[in-house]
C-alpha cells in the first residue's frame, strides 16, 4: 500500500508526491499546524480559565473565613523550581527551532531532548510537592483552587512533553519525514511549549506570589 | 502504476474479528470499566471515608468510566497512531479513508464523508431517545399529581431528556452537516486533522452511552445543569452526568478545533474570507464558540469531579467554596451554548433560501457580522441566568442590557432571510418548508426571550414553564427544525438518494403544527405558576398539561412518519437522486454522487461571487484546476 501524498494525474496516473498525507501537501501540512497550534492555545486558556475565576471569586468572597485559614501557602521552593524548569524547556525548544532553520540537525534534537527531560522534570516535581504540602484537599477554598489547578497544569505538560517527544522521535529516527516537516512540526510544538510555560508564570503569581 | 493495478490484500479472518474495530472497542471498553471499577475500589483516597459511610464509591466509578472511554479508543485503533509516531515513524495516513463497504461506518474511519454519516445515524439514535423521554415526561404531566414515576425518577427523566438533547445535539449540525459539506464547499480535499473529526464522533457516543447508564446508579437529580449543591450531594448517577457532559465539552472542543483550521487553511484558491458560503460562516462563528467555551464546561466537571472524589471543596460554601462559583462557570459555557446551537440553523437558513427564492442572499455582509456578532456577544450576557439567584443589585442592569443587545445581531439574520426571500420565485419544496417553519418558531422564541431577560419580568416567569416554552422553542424550532431542513437537502448528496417529498411535506405539516400546539400553551401554563421539574401542578391546570402531551404525542408521530420515510427511502426504495436536485450552485453539488474519496480530482478555483441566483444560468463559481499549479 502506497502511503503518503499521491495525486490523479489528468492521465489517470497515480504518481507519490510526499510522504506525509494523502493528498495534502506540505504547505497545507505546515499552516494546519501553525493555526493548530494557536488555536490549541487559546483552548488551554480557557480551560484554565475557571481556575482563575474560582481563585478570584472564591478569595474575594472568603466564605466562613476559609478561603485561607491561617494564611496557609504552597512551599515557594517547590513552585520557582517547577516554573524555572518549564522556562528553561521552552528556551530550548526555541534554540532547537533555530538549529533546525540553520540545518543543524544534531543540534536541533539534542537541545529538544533536553527540553524535553525539563518539561519532564516539572511534571516530577509538582508530584514531589503534592507530597510535601502542608494542606490537605479539604483545608478551604484556596487548597482546592490549588491542587486542581496545578494538577490540571501538571496533566497539560505531561501531555506537551508527549507531543514533543513525538517530534524529537521524528528527527532523532532514520526514516524521519523531510526537514521541512520536522521544521513546522518542532515550531508547532516550540509555540505551544512557550505558551505553557506562559500559563506556568501565571499559575505561579497566583498561587504563590499572590 | 495505477489504483486498479495495486494489489489488494484481505486480512484474515481471525484479523478482522480481533483487529481495530467496534467489537474490539466494546469488548476493551467493558475490560478497561471491569478495570477501572476494580482499581477505585483499591485506591485509599480522602474518599474512601466517605464510601464507607454511605456506600457509594464516586472513585471506582469514575475510574471505570475513564478506563472504559480508554479502552474503547483503544479497540477503535485511535492509540496506533500516535504510538507509531512517538517510536519514530513518519507522519503518514493509512488506509483508513481509502477502505470501502459498511464496515468503515463502524470503525476509526478519517474520510470527513464517513464520519458525517457516522454522526448522522448516532445522533440521530440518541435524538430518537431523548425524544422518547419527552414522551414519558408528558405521559407523566397527563395527572396533576404522581401518576407512574415517584418524583425522584421523574426528576432522572427530565435530566436525562435535557442532558441527552443539550449534550448530543450541540453537534447536531456541525456533526453530520459541516463535517460532511464544508470540504466540499470550501474546494478541499479532506479536514485539517482527520483523526480528531473521527475522535470527535466516537467520543460522542461513549458519552451518550455513559449518560444513559445513569439510570443503573440511581439517576441525578439536578436536570441538565447540574446545580451544585444538589450535584455535590447526589447519588453515583450524577458521575455519569459528569463524565457525560465532560467528554461532550471535549468533544466540542475538537470539532471546532478541526473546522477552523479546516476552514482557516485549506479554502481553495479564489475562496476568499468575502466569498465563504454563509454556512460556513456560521460554521467558523459556532467553532469559535466551541474552542473557546466548551473548555470551561471541561474544567468545571472536574472540579465538581474533585469534590465528590478527593473532596476539595470548590462548591461547598461551609469550607470556604461557593455554589454559586459553580453556576457562573456552568453558564459562562452555557450561554454561549444556546449559540452553539443556534447559530448552524441560522446559517443552514441563510445557505437554503437563495436556492429556493431563486435569489441571491440578501445582505450577506449583514449576515455574517449578525452571526459574528452574537458569537462575541453571547460571552457577555451568562450572569442574566442568575437574576434570581441573589445576585449583586447592581450588575442587573448590565447584564439585562448586554442581553437585550443579543437581539441586534440576531435581528440581521432575520432581515438578511426576509430580504432574501422578499419578492423571490420561491420553491416550496420540503427543505424551504423546515426554513419557513424556523422563521416563525425562531421569532416567537427570540421575541419571548426579552422577556426572560429584563429583570422584572424574570422574577416572575424564572424556573416556570414559560421559560422552558422559550428555550424549547428557540432550539428545537431553531435547531431541530433547521436539522431536517439540513437532512432532506442534503441527502440526496449524502446517500445518494432523495427522501420521498410528499411524506416530508406530511412530515413538516405535523410536525410544524404540533409542536406549536405543544409549547406555546406552555407559556400559558409558566405564566399561570407551573414550575419546571416539579411532577405535580394545580389540578385546575390539567386541561392545559393534557393538551400539551396529546399535541406532544402528535409530535412523537411526526417523527414515526420522518423515521419511516428515512427507512422506505435509504433502504427500500432507494430511487436515485438527481446530482444537483434542488440546482444549487454550490460547490459541494458539482462533484459527482457518490463524492470520491478525495473529493476533487482538481482543486478548483473560485472565479465569482456566490449565490448567482435569478440570472440567467446558474452556473458555478469555480473553475477546475489542475492539482499543484
Amino acid at each position: 500500500m502506497i502511503e503518503g501524498e499521491f495525486e490523479l494525474a489528468p492521465t489517470g496516473e497515480v504518481s507519490l508526491v510526499v510522504p506525509i498525507a494523502a493528498h495534502v501537501s506540505i504547505g497545507v501540512h505546515e499552516r494546519n499546524l501553525w493555526v493548530g497550534a494557536r488555536m490549541l492555545a487559546a483552548a488551554t486558556a480557557f480551560l484554565f480559565l475557571p481556575f482563575i475565576f474560582g481563585y478570584l471569586y472564591l478569595g474575594s468572597l472568603n466564605t466562613s473565613g476559609m478561603w485561607r485559614p491561617h494564611h496557609m501557602t504552597a512551599p515557594i521552593g517547590w513552585g520557582l523550581a517547577i516554573v524555572a524548569s518549564l522556562l528553561a524547556s521552552a528556551g530550548l525548544l526555541a534554540v532547537a527551532r533555530q538549529a533546525l532553520a540553520h540545518q543543524r540537525v544534531r543540534g536541533a534534537w539534542q537541545a529538544s531532548l533536553a527540553s524535553l527531560v525539563l518539561g519532564l522534570a516539572a511534571v516530577v516535581l509538582q508530584g514531589a510537592e503534592f507530597e510535601e504540602l502542608p494542606f490537605e484537599p479539604t483545608d478551604g477554598g484556596y487548597a482546592s483552587v490549588f491542587i486542581g489547578w496545578t494538577g490540571a497544569f501538571a496533566l497539560l505538560v505531561l501531555a506537551t512533553m508527549v507531543w514533543l517527544e513525538i517530534v524529537v522521535a521524528g528527527i532523532v529516527s532514520r526514516r524521519a519525514t523531510p526537514a521541512l516537516i520536522n521544521a513546522s512540526e518542532l515550531d508547532a510544538v516550540g509555540f505551544f511549549t512557550a505558551f505553557v510555560a506562559g500559563l506556568g508564570v501565571v499559575t505561579f503569581t497566583f498561587l504563590y506570589l499572590l | 502504476m495505477t489504483i486498479a493495478a495495486m494489489p489488494r490484500r484481505t486480512s484474515p479472518l481471525l484479523r478482522r474479528l480481533v483487529g481495530f474495530n467496534l467489537i474490539t472497542a466494546v469488548v476493551l471498553g467493558a475490560i478497561g470499566y471491569y478495570l477501572g471499577w476494580w482499581l477505585g475500589h483499591q485506591v485509599s483516597v480522602a474518599a474512601t471515608d466517605h464510601y464507607a459511610d454511605t456506600n457509594q464509591n464516586d472513585v471506582a466509578l469514575f475510574l471505570a468510566y475513564g478506563l472504559a472511554v480508554v479502552g474503547f479508543l483503544t479497540g477503535l485503533g485511535f492509540l496506533n497512531y500516535p504510538v507509531s509516531r512517538m517510536l519514530g515513524r513518519p507522519a503518514s495516513v493509512a488506509a483508513k479513508d481509502e477502505a470501502d463497504g459498511w464496515k468503515r461506518y463502524v470503525s476509526l474511519c478519517t474520510d470527513h464523508k464517513v464520519v458525517g454519516l457516522q454522526y448522522l445515524i448516532g445522533i440521530g439514535f440518541f435524538l430518537l431517545v431523548g425524544g422518547v423521554n419527552a414522551m414519558l415526561i408528558r405521559v407523566e404531566l397527563l395527572r396533576p399529581t404522581p401518576n407512574i414515576w415517584p418524583a425522584g425518577q421523574y426528576l432522572t427523566l427530565v435530566g436525562l431528556h435535557g442532558s441527552m438533547m443539550m449534550g448530543m445535539m450541540t453537534s447536531g449540525i456541525l456533526g453530520p452537516f459541516a463535517n460532511y459539506v464544508v470540504p466540499l464547499m470550501i474546494g478541499a480535499r479532506r479536514m485539517a486533522f482527520p483523526r480528531i473529526e473521527a475522535l470527535t464522533f466516537w467520543l460522542l457516543m461513549a458519552a451518550g452511552v455513559i449518560l444513559t447508564s445513569a439510570v443503573f446508579y440511581g439517576g441525578f437529580p439536578t436536570g441538565w445543569t447540574g446545580y451544585e449543591p444538589l450535584a455535590d450531594q447526589a447519588n453515583m448517577g450524577m458521575d455519569s452526568y459528569i463524565v457525560f457532559f465532560a467528554l461532550v465539552g471535549l468533544s466540542m472542543t475538537l470539532l471546532g478545533f478541526n473546522m477552523l483550521a479546516t476552514v482557516f487553511s485549506m479554502r481553495a484558491p479564489g475562496m476568499g474570507w468575502g466569498r465563504l458560503p454563509i454556512f460556513v460562516w456560521s460554521v467558523v462563528a459556532t467553532s469559535a464558540l466551541n474552542v473557546l467555551a466548551a473548555p470551561v464546561l471541561v474544567t468545571t466537571l472536574t472540579m465538581v469531579a474533585l469534590d465528590r472524589t478527593l473532596q476539595t471543596t470548590f462548591f461547598l460554601s461551609s469550607s470556604g467554596g461557593s455554589p454559586f462559583l459553580y453556576e457562573n462557570l456552568f453558564w459562562v459555557f452555557g450561554h454561549p451554548e444556546v449559540y452553539i446551537l443556534a447559530i448552524p440553523g441560522f446559517g443552514i437558513v441563510l445557505e437554503l433560501l437563495p436556492v429556493f427564492a431563486r435569489k441571491p442572499l440578501w445582505g450577506y455582509r449583514l449576515a455574517v457580522s449578525g452571526m459574528v456578532g452574537v458569537a462575541l456577544l453571547s460571552f457577555f450576557v451568562w450572569q442574566h441566568h442568575l437574576f434570581m439567584s441573589g445576585l449583586n443589585a447592581n450588575l442587573r442592569p448590565f447584564y439585562m442590557l448586554s442581553t437585550e443587545l443579543i437581539s441586534l445581531p440576531t435581528g440581521f439574520t432575520f432581515l438578511c432571510a426576509m430580504g432574501t426571500v422578499w419578492r423571490g420565485r420561491i420553491r416550496y419544496d420540503v427543505p424551504m418548508l423546515f426554513c419557513l417553519g424556523w422563521v416563525f418558531n425562531f421569532f416567537i422564541g427570540g421575541l419571548s426571550g426579552v422577556f426572560l431577560s429584563d429583570v422584572p419580568s424574570d422574577t416572575t416567569t424564572h424556573g416556570s414553564f414559560f421559560t422552558m416554552a422559550h428555550f424549547h422553542y428557540t432550539i428545537m424550532g431553531g435547531l431541530i427544525f433547521t436539522f431536517f431542513a439540513a437532512i432532506y437537502y442534503w441527502l440526496p448528496k449524502m446517500a445518494g438518494v432523495q427522501l420521498n417529498q410528499r411524506l416530508g411535506k406530511v412530515h413538516f405539516w405535523l410536525m410544524f403544527v404540533s409542536f406549536n400546539s405543544t409549547f406555546a400553551p406552555l407559556f400559558v401554563i409558566g405564566a399561570l405558576g407551573q414550575p419546571r421539574r416539579v411532577v405535580s401542578y394545580p389540578k385546575d391546570l390539567q386541561f392545559l398539561n393534557q393538551w400539551v402531551s396529546v399535541s406532544a404525542f402528535v409530535l412523537g408521530i411526526s417523527m414515526v412518519v420522518f423515521l419511516a420515510n428515512f427507512v422506505w427511502s435509504l433502504v427500500f426504495a432507494r430511487i436515485p437522486a438527481d446530482p444537483n436536485p434542488w440546482h444549487s450552485s454550490s460547490l459541494e453539488w458539482q462533484v459527482p454522487t457518490p463524492v470520491p474519496v478525495h473529493n476533487f480530482d482538481r482543486i478548483p478555483v473560485i472565479t465569482a461571487e456566490l449565490y448567482p441566483y435569478g440570472a440567467e444560468t446558474t452556473a458555478p463559481a469555480a473553475e477546475p484546476l489542475t492539482v499543484g499549479s
